[in-house]
């Protein structure tokens, strides 16, 4: 345990600068967009006011008023940027460790004791950064929120819905804590994919790898496509059960995806 | 302690981050509803089965269902949750009625809260199955392929006592025309082509049979939908009921009689009935309390269902007013209102269920 700890804390070391650079320029670029586009909507209603020779609440009926959801709208790419980089992330936790210069991976497999420390010290590292992410965008946007509300003239605000949980990624934050346990689950499981995919091409020959990375994504792509259709054909499983069967078989691959890396990690990769 | 800086540092980001959103999200505030009778009483059996759903907008996967008789059922949605609604609307129905109607081909009818589905299979013969909601009973009929049926479009439209009304709605082709109208005596377990007086044709969509009459509606592609009332061998068009809002039938009096409503407005709730006993045709209209100039009204329906007209309004100052009405009669089966108290939100109305 104690060096699963240790472990966890050397990774978050090694990666802590570029981490703080890119939450920091997240929340710099996001409430950027909201002073931006506060400010672009003013000037167009001006422009329009001028140009038409019209009251302000002429010029609103034409344009129309801003409403934080709006005003919000850059949050959902800056979402998908953090995404990506997440992803780059789960592969490059592990490169780095081989590419460097300092061949770091020696040094960790030659520590005594399991190894799947070092796999999940790993796992651990690159979910928080997920859960800190979703933590630090929420609280960007509630943020957002009081600086939208102090910015903008309370003419120019689209007065229905004003609240800071009405935004653009209400689809995301549902106010629903099972949907967040789902969107943690999903991450995981998608992170220890990547892993797995990783291990197998460190474990075998370029050629062989290749083929047992294929396998890996065609065969679960397969049996789900297989397991619907199955099902929509038959019809012999309700809606709900269909449901209960597929997170049981969900569940038995995310248990075969971790024994398989540590098997390979374990046995396959050697110094 | 500093080993595991890093660690502690995340974990606390983490921590504190989403233990707002937490927080945030669990302490929403509850409404609570107040359901008034004025008229009638919630215990009614064809009222007490009325559901409101309300939606609350700052947690917009949360709905309450409401009944007349005060019950709050609190309904949370999630990703999961979303993925597999089930939109049957026979939930509470036995895992083998769902199964049944989860088909895809399956034509589904419901009548005085049973519930009917008819399948046509391969070979031409018909499953059909039927449900009374709030029971636990569910009947199987297995039926041969009746004589000069073709495709598997057929669809219930009328139950009478003991028998099943079914229209044939067209070929692979959907036409909505019933040129031949099947009869299922659901005591003998027995499927027969009704023998009409009369030929009915591909653009024909029957209404209504009682005994020897038939009400129906002729569509022809390039004229104007006619009503005929058919008795032997005489046809009578019916021009009362070829207004275009009045399309949406219903059968009340297990067919004798034809109800059709009207778009429900904030004054009024306006509908029609024909008897095919006395041929008589009848316009129903129920005047609403005046309301205050200034108040918003947000939402109003009317439906006809189990021989009765439900109809609600739904305002800002003074929550939802709901009135079940007699379609026959006029008279007031019941009359309420739901109010709601949620002081820093407002919820929204979905709609009105019968169960």
């Amino acid at each position: 345990m104690k060096q699963y700890i240790q472990l966890m804390n050397e990774e978050i070391k090694r990666s802590f600068k570029i981490y703080m650079i890119v939450v920091l320029a997240m929340i710099v670029i996001e409430l950027a967009s909201i002073v931006a586009q506060v400010m672009y909507h003013a000037r167009k209603v001006e422009n329009f006011m001028e140009l038409n020779r019209v009251s302000v609440a002429e010029a609103l009926k034409q344009i129309d008023t801003l409403g934080y959801s709006e005003a919000s709208s850059f949050f959902s790419y800056v979402t998908l940027i953090g995404m990506a980089i997440v992803v780059i992330y789960a592969i490059q936790i592990w490169y780095r460790d081989w590419l460097g210069e300092t061949k770091y991976i020696y040094r960790l497999l030659m520590l005594p004791g399991s190894r799947a420390s070092i796999f999940f010290s790993k796992l651990t590292t690159v979910f928080l950064i997920i859960v800190s992410f979703i933590g630090i965008q929420w609280c960007v946007l509630q943020s957002g929120f009081y600086l939208f509300d102090w910015l903008i003239q309370p003419e120019y605000q689209n007065q229905s819905g004003l609240s800071p949980v009405r935004n653009v990624m209400n689809d995301f934050y549902t106010m629903n804590l099972i949907d967040l346990g789902i969107v943690l689950v999903i991450s995981l499981f998608i992170v220890s994919f990547i892993f797995l995919l990783v291990l197998i091409e460190r474990s075998f020959r370029k050629g062989k790898a290749v083929i047992r990375i294929g396998l890996e994504i065609f065969v679960p792509v397969a049996l789900t496509i297989g397991i619907l259709a199955l099902l929509d054909e038959t019809r012999y499983l309700l809606e709900t059960e269909a449901m209960f069967l597929l997170i049981g078989l969900s569940l038995c691959y995310f248990v075969y995806i971790i024994w398989k890396s540590l098997r390979l990690l374990q046995r396959k990769i050697t110094v | 302690m500093r080993t595991y800086k890093y660690v502690l540092c995340l974990g606390i980001v983490c921590i504190l981050t989403l233990g707002v959103y937490v927080v945030y999200s669990s302490s929403t505030e509850e409404p609570t509803f107040t359901v008034q009778t004025l008229q009638g009483t919630s215990n009614d059996p064809l009222v007490k089965q009325l559901q409101f759903e309300f939606n609350d907008p700052e947690s917009y996967k949360t709905n309450y269902e409401v009944t007349l008789k005060g019950e709050v059922e609190k309904k949370r949605t999630n990703y999961l949750s979303e993925f597999v609604r089930d939109y049957s609307d026979v939930t509470d129905a036995p895992r083998s009625f769902r199964h049944f109607m989860s088909q895809i081909e399956l034509s589904r009818y419901e009548q005085d809260k049973e519930v009917f589905g008819l399948h046509v299979n391969e070979d031409g013969s018909w499953d059909l199955q039927s449900w009374k909601r709030g029971t636990e009973k569910v009947q199987t009929v297995s039926l041969p392929k009746p004589a000069k049926t073709k495709g598997i479009y057929y669809r219930p439209f009328q139950r009478t006592k003991q028998k099943l009304y079914v229209k044939r709605i067209g070929d692979v082709v959907q036409k909505p025309g019933s040129n031949h109208i099947y009869e299922i005596d659901l005591k003998k377990k027995a499927v027969q082509l009704m023998d009409l007086p009369f030929q009915l044709t591909e653009e024909d969509e029957v209404l209504a049979i009682y005994q020897n009459r038939v009400l129906y509606r002729q569509m022809p592609d390039d004229a104007k939908t006619r009503v005929y009332l058919r008795d032997h061998s005489t046809a009578t068009r019916l021009k009362f009921l070829e207004v275009e809002d009045m399309w949406d039938t219903r059968v009340i009096d297990e067919g004798a009689v034809v109800g059709m409503t009207e778009n429900m407005t904030e004054t009024k709730i306006k509908w029609s009935t024909y008897d095919l006993r006395t041929k008589q045709f009848t316009q129903h209209r129920f005047d609403l309390p005046k309301r205050d100039a200034n108040e918003v009204q947000r939402h109003t329906s009317a439906i006809l269902e189990n021989d009765l007209v439900y109809s609600f309004i739904e305002t800002k100052k003074n929550g939802t007013s709901i009135l079940v009405l007699d379609a026959q009669t006029e008279e007031v089966r019941y009359e309420g209102t739901i109010k709601y108290d949620m002081p820093k939100s407002d919820l929204q109305l979905n709609g009105m269920t019968i169960n």
